[in-house]
């Protein structure tokens, strides 16, 4: 053994801090992990600085990693942490060449222990999401007016006072059926896929409520497990929930039928209002019996139209009718008869006076006279008389024989 | 007033009673007002009168029949809609 001679032969070349540090960063935040990593532990030595940067340290029992988180980051995160926080934060491990030290820097920080639930929570969701789990088509319609209503929540607490006190308001006789389960805790999944698989078999109810107050995401863990969600899902019967504060969306919430942002709305959802109901079934019989009224009034009138005919009601008539119209028409006979006799009297002492004007002896009644020849012909001229002819005088009562003396012919002017 | 042609008059002269018994209200009124329309026509003979007014008659004593059948039935159902059976839901029961 010699204390001149070295283990390692002399170098050929010494790298300078700088070029190791250089070497070592790069190995570092080359490398796939170290970049993009989770890691956990309690929160010391935390500095948050003026300018907005943080800087701390986390720790466990057995090491501690520095942890810096720039402004522009800590902006996107929700969590407020202080020292002896269990947190788990997000980040890459990146290292400081000047002081030789590795550090996390930070881009996400959660309460330690959520993120496994988170994870989960999107898990499910994920895979039931894309067995169609969620689709509307899937969703049962409520009834109308259930027969009853099932209820899955804890006995105790404002939840089920709540949805009692609604429903009660609402429809008071309405029956409720409630199987008390827990609502958090150790086996509180199972008790809840009883109770659904419970009022499923359950003629009476004919929708379901499951509801909790709200509370922690794991407090409502519960109504974020597969076989709460299978349950709903599998529920032949329409089911409402009511699970948490309206922002917290469960599993359950998202699986249901129809979701309730509180256990009252669930209330409201699943009766209608009584009194609405009774009002309105009065109206709608008003408004039968007034047509059913109206249509026979219809009926009736029309029938009555035609039994008012009067030949049904006197049927006599019918004879009785025509027998009017006959003795009507020999009326009209008889005064036709008398007009057409004394239209032609009328007639035949018209010309009859008109005869008479033109009958010869009206005329010698009147003082002209006819004469004759001896053959009896009327003479009317004076050329074939002579002197010493014999005429026969024609008057109204006789005639007389008389001998023409003298002729006298009458000149053109003289006539 | 009802159209119709006097095929028709004569198709419905032509029915005998029990025809008639078979017809439902609707049909009968129908016929009825056709028989009274052809009876108020003037024109209409007197034999053929007095065979509108034998088929009327049977038409009409059929819908007056259908009609006091029908008003009895009314009363009875406005009776009931105004005295409903009370029938009271489940009572009250709660719990499992």
């Amino acid at each position: 053994m010699s204390l001149l001679k070295p283990a390692v032969p002399y170098p050929v070349k010494v790298l300078s801090v700088e070029a190791l540090t250089k070497h070592i960063k790069e190995v570092v935040e080359n490398d796939t992990l170290l970049s993009s990593v989770w890691v956990q532990g309690e929160i010391s030595n935390l500095v948050k600085a003026a300018s907005g940067h943080c800087y701390f340290t986390l720790k466990d029992d057995k090491a501690v990693l520095k942890a810096c988180l720039w402004a522009g980051n800590r902006r996107y995160i929700s969590t407020d942490f202080k020292n002896g926080d269990l947190v788990m934060v997000y980040g890459s491990i990146s290292l400081y060449a000047p002081r030789g030290e590795y550090q996390i820097v930070v881009t996400d920080l959660r309460p330690a222990g959520i993120g496994a639930l988170y994870e989960a929570y999107e898990k499910l969701k994920n895979k039931l999401q894309a067995e169609g789990l969620f689709d509307s088509e899937r969703k049962l319609p409520l009834p109308f007016l259930p027969k009853g209503v099932g209820v899955v929540t804890s006995s105790t607490g404002a939840v089920i006072k709540d949805i009692f006190r609604v429903i009660r308001r609402r429809f008071k006789n309405m029956p409720i059926y409630l199987v008390p389960v827990k609502v958090q805790g150790e086996g509180a999944a199972q008790e809840i896929v009883t109770g659904i698989k419970r009022l499923n078999a359950d003629s009476r109810v004919d929708v379901i409520i499951i509801a909790r107050g709200g509370g922690s995401l794991e407090d409502l863990w519960a109504f974020n497990e597969e076989p709460v969600a299978r349950a709903i899902s599998d529920s032949r019967k329409p089911i409402i929930s009511a699970v948490g504060h309206e922002t917290d969306t469960t599993i359950a919430d998202l699986v249901a039928d129809k979701r309730a942002a509180t256990p009252s709305v669930a209330g409201e959802l699943v009766v209608p209002v009584k009194e609405d109901l009774e009002e309105l079934i009065r109206q709608k019989t008003m408004r039968l019996s007034r047509m059913m009224k109206s249509i026979f009034t219809i009926q009736k009138q029309r029938y009555d139209n035609c039994a008012q005919c009067r030949f049904l009601v006197k049927p006599s008539l019918l004879v009785a009718e025509r027998r009017n119209n006959i003795m009507n028409l020999s009326r009209e006979l008889d005064t036709g008869f008398k007009t057409f006799i004394d239209n032609i009297k009328h007639r035949f002492e018209l010309l009859n006076a008109r005869f008479m004007v033109l009958d010869p002896k009206s005329l010698l009644r009147r003082g002209y006279i006819m004469a004759t020849d001896e053959k009896g012909k009327v003479i009317t001229s004076v050329k074939k008389l002579k002197k010493g002819l014999g005429l026969k005088l024609g008057f109204s009562d006789g005639y007389a024989g008389v001998t023409v003396d003298e002729v006298v012919k009458l000149s053109e002017g003289d006539k | 007033m009802p159209q119709y042609t006097a095929k028709e008059v004569a198709k419905i002269v032509a029915m005998s009673k029990e025809d008639i018994e078979k017809l439902d209200y609707e049909t009968a009124m129908s016929k009825l007002e056709i028989v009274v329309d052809a009876l108020e026509q003037e024109g209409t003979s007197l034999e053929y009168g007095l065979q509108l007014y034998a088929v009327g008659t049977l038409l009409s004593k059929k819908c007056s029949a259908a009609l006091d059948a029908a008003e009895e039935k009314m009363l009875q159902l406005l009776g009931t809609i105004q005295n409903p059976s009370e029938q009271p839901f489940d009572p009250e029961k709660e719990g499992r």
